[in-house]
């Protein structure tokens, strides 16, 4: 055995016998040799030593360490399993989130709707008995028109020849009934109740039938319609 | 609880988690010694090591989701936690640390031959392992790790190694190493010649 065999045994087997008989006769017959080997084996020895001092066989965990830990875990699963609910609960929260975004765009949906430009609707406050209908060659009114009629149409003629173009947010006034043509679905331009008229602009392509006078502007036509009380559109008159 | 004898440990970390008190009881027993024994030697100190101990199986139930069986056994996982509750309380305790002396080596006792049964023969033990748990507590930080584990806490190379991450020949080399350092340090405890006789008139000190 060489000074590095020894040492390689010393570090692999620190402050241990030689097991064998031979290995301690090989050893020691090296220490007998080697001075340097016998300080260094010596040097081992003595730390060895030196360290069971540190050693202390008493040194267990006392019980009531066992105890404190165990009562730490009783109280960790108990604090775990109340944690259990806080955490659905943050599961939730996105949903609160969704739910107060869904509140927000319905309440400026709402908003937009309340401020925004209705359409112009006009009350007409014409019997429809008056309202004499035009639109099929041929069909005759229910019932005769009257002098008023007549009177009311003069007028509103006339009205119009001086401005075409009517402001359709006047107040509910005499319609020139001559004008307005009842739709094809309607029998007649009969209601009991008041209609209300509601001016559109209609692509001129939607006037099939040729009007005198009549020039688009942008291909736009403004038209009044009338519709009744139960939502039926009961006549048209188209403006320019 | 006979079942539990034969479950493998990282089985009794998933049961504990998952509320078996038994489990944890089962797992806790294989453990704590280990983890008592590292924890007192490296602090010297009885209340550190409880503490330290506490801690650990307090933790290892919080982050026991993140262990991982590939990588090591619960009882390196627990030790890796032991170890970072050891560094902080070391941290702590820093500023209360006594001075060393200036050439880095606390003052050792001079060798006394008085009777380890005697009164003043255990007073002069006890200083003496004081001495040398000053010495332990001077060496590098990885030399005292394996010091600790293998000398005191007389663990194999082979769970060392895995307790510290490490090959079985670098817990060998460190041992070897750690060694020479503590001769070093401890020399003087051994060389210096008794500045005190037995003169037979010990008793009248108490």
């Amino acid at each position: 055995m060489n000074c590095k065999q020894l040492l390689s045994y010393a570090q692999e087997h620190p402050g241990a016998d030689p097991s064998s008989r031979f290995e301690k006769a090989e050893i020691s017959s090296h220490l007998a040799a080697c001075t340097e080997c016998a300080r260094v084996m010596k040097e081992h020895q003595q730390v060895a030593e030196t360290l069971q001092l540190v050693q202390d066989p008493d040194c267990k965990p006392p019980m009531a360490l066992d105890a404190a830990v165990i009562a730490n875990y009783r109280r960790q699963m108990s604090e775990s399993k109340r944690a259990i609910p806080l955490v659905s609960t943050r599961d939730f929260r996105p949903l609160a989130i969704l739910a107060w975004s869904v509140a927000a765009a319905a309440l400026v949906f709402a908003a937009i709707l309340f401020f925004h430009p209705r359409r112009e609707i006009t009350k007409i406050a014409v019997p429809p008995s008056e309202i004499r209908t035009r639109s099929r060659p041929g069909q005759i009114a229910q019932k005769p028109a009257t002098t008023k009629d007549a009177t009311v149409q003069t007028r509103t003629v006339a009205a119009r020849n001086k401005s075409s173009r009517r402001s359709a947010s006047s107040e509910p006034r005499d319609l020139p009934q001559e004008a307005f043509r009842s739709l094809m679905y309607c029998d007649e331009l009969s209601c009991s109740d008041a209609m209300e008229m509601i001016r559109l602009q209609l692509p001129a392509s939607f006037v099939t039938r040729p009007m005198p006078g009549l020039a688009p502007a942008n291909g736009v036509v403004t038209a009044d319609v009338l519709v009744g009380p139960d939502g039926i559109a009961r006549g048209i008159r188209i403006e320019e | 609880m006979e079942n539990l004898e034969n479950c493998s440990d990282p089985d009794l970390l998933r049961r504990a988690m998952a509320g078996d008190e038994s489990a944890f009881v089962a797992l806790y027993d294989r453990l704590k010694n280990g983890i008592f024994r590292y924890a007192f030697y490296m602090t010297n100190s009885r209340s550190a090591a409880d503490e330290i101990t506490q801690e650990v199986f307090i933790a290892l139930m919080k982050d026991g989701g993140s262990y991982r069986e590939a990588r090591g056994d619960v009882g390196a996982f627990a030790f890796g936690i032991a170890r970072n509750y050891v560094r902080r309380i070391e941290r702590r305790e820093r500023p209360y640390r006594p001075l060393q002396e200036e050439d880095g080596s606390e003052e050792v006792p001079r060798r006394f031959d008085f009777p380890a049964d005697t009164l003043i023969g255990q007073l002069i033990q006890s200083e003496r392992t004081r001495q040398v748990q000053g010495a332990i507590a001077t060496l590098p930080d990885h030399y005292r790790q394996t010091v600790v584990l293998c000398d005191l806490c007389e663990l194999s190379y082979e769970e060392a190694a895995s307790r510290l991450g490490c090959a079985v020949g670098t817990i060998r080399s460190r041992l070897s190493r750690a060694h020479a350092l503590l001769a070093q340090k401890l020399k003087p405890l051994q060389d210096r010649p008794s500045g005190v006789q037995a003169t037979g008139t010990e008793g009248c000190l108490i």
